[in-house]
């Protein structure tokens, strides 16, 4: 039980290292946040997995279970505010199909809008 | 909020305050349901749906535990993927943000796809529109729009199948058919 | 097993730093100061299993939450401020 959860704790470590790589590696805001959203999510799992394996106790199962769920739940809702700040803001250019913006010019709405309350 | 809900959130949060403190004494169980208490009283938690009652939902465990299956195996793809992508030069990356209108109206649903959306390979959510239910993705391989927004509902469709309501399920129903 | 974790957590922390220090706009940072925080709630979790206690956890249950809610913050921010 203990090598498994030692396992787990490597594996979980090298996804972490994974996001770090594509944080340093990646060329533009877009694929380094897309980084930012998957692989932290895999790694906090993993690393959980093994610290429940390792410590055997409910307690801090459903204290690690506690921090995986947050992952899972708040990781990828902070990715899409972080994606949607990019794309109001900055607006990096696009390669392909921008459907995003073809809805905005529809509802005439001003991407540099500064008012985002009551939305 | 009814009481059925205010109870049961007063229990989780004092079993999560007794669980913190370590172990069980009625000084931890006490204090605990006094901290549930005030947080219940002070912070306004927001309604799960705007549709209350209505979009109850409705588990079904065989449709859940595949979707948490098939959740998982896309997350472990995304990694791959995007491990492939660091070690291999970066010029496939053509990004584009695709509309993908929802078939179902449930609150929880659209929740957990955008979630979901972005944990899969190579998609973010970037906006999600109320009503019409819509959501918008930016996808890093943009090749075929029609293909990515398949995937995508494919998601809807697990995830409404294991915990939607039911009105969530007609809707879903009648248009996949 | 355990050494072998917090070498790699350490190499990530330090490529976080790196996007930290670098990262051309306010996101880039965004997203390396999400990254490093995770790098060290891992970090607290390979401690606990390497001491078999659960000592620690609460912290890092703290620094989730915190965590996100400083993103969501200095995600509002970037929309309001430009990057």
């Amino acid at each position: 039980m203990d090598l498994l959860g030692g396992i787990a704790l490597v594996l979980g470590s090298i996804f972490i290292l994974l996001a770090g790589v594509g944080a340093v590696r990646f060329p533009d805001v877009y694929s380094r946040l897309h980084t930012a959203a998957k692989a932290p999510t895999l790694g906090v799992l993993l690393v959980g997995v093994g610290a429940v394996a390792s410590i055997r106790t409910f307690q801090a199962t459903v204290a690690v279970a506690l921090v995986v769920a947050l992952q899972f739940i708040a990781g990828p809702v902070g990715s899409h505010m972080l994606g949607r700040s990019v794309y109001r803001s900055l607006a990096p250019p696009l390669d392909g199909p921008d459907q995003l913006a073809e809805r905005d010019d529809r509802h005439d709405v001003d991407r540099h809008d500064d008012d985002t309350d009551g939305r | 909020m009814t009481p059925v809900r205010a109870s049961g959130l007063l229990l989780w949060i004092t079993f999560l305050w007794v669980l913190l403190w370590g172990n069980l004494s009625a000084a931890n169980a006490l204090s605990g349901l006094a901290v549930a208490v005030v947080v219940l009283v002070v912070a306004r938690l927001p309604r799960l749906s705007r549709r209350g009652a209505a979009d109850n939902a409705k588990i079904a465990p065989l449709a859940t535990l595949r979707f948490g299956a098939f959740v998982l195996v896309k997350l472990i793809e995304a990694n791959l993927v995007l491990a492939w992508e660091i070690v291999t030069p970066r010029n496939r990356i053509h990004t584009g943000v695709v509309q993908v209108p929802l078939r179902t109206e449930s609150d929880l649903a659209m929740m957990v796809v955008a979630n979901v959306v972005t944990l899969t390979p190579g998609t973010v959510t970037i906006e999600v529109e109320q009503s019409p239910p819509v959501l918008y993705v930016h996808v890093l391989h943009l090749h075929d729009l029609d293909a990515v927004r398949r995937d995508l509902l494919r998601i809807e469709e697990l995830s409404v199948r294991a915990f939607g309501s039911s009105a969530a399920r007609a809707q879903l129903a009648r248009n996949i058919s | 097993m355990t050494a072998v974790a917090y070498a790699v957590l350490s190499v990530a922390a330090m490529l976080f730093l790196i996007r930290l220090v670098l990262g051309p706009s306010v996101p880039d940072r965004v997203i390396a100061l999400d990254g490093l925080l995770v790098t060290v709630m891992c970090g607290v979790l390979v401690l606990a299993a390497d001491q078999r206690s659960p000592i620690g956890i609460d912290t890092v249950l703290v620094v989730a939450l915190l965590g996100f809610i400083a993103t969501g913050v200095l995600a509002r921010y970037v929309e309001r401020r430009g990057g």
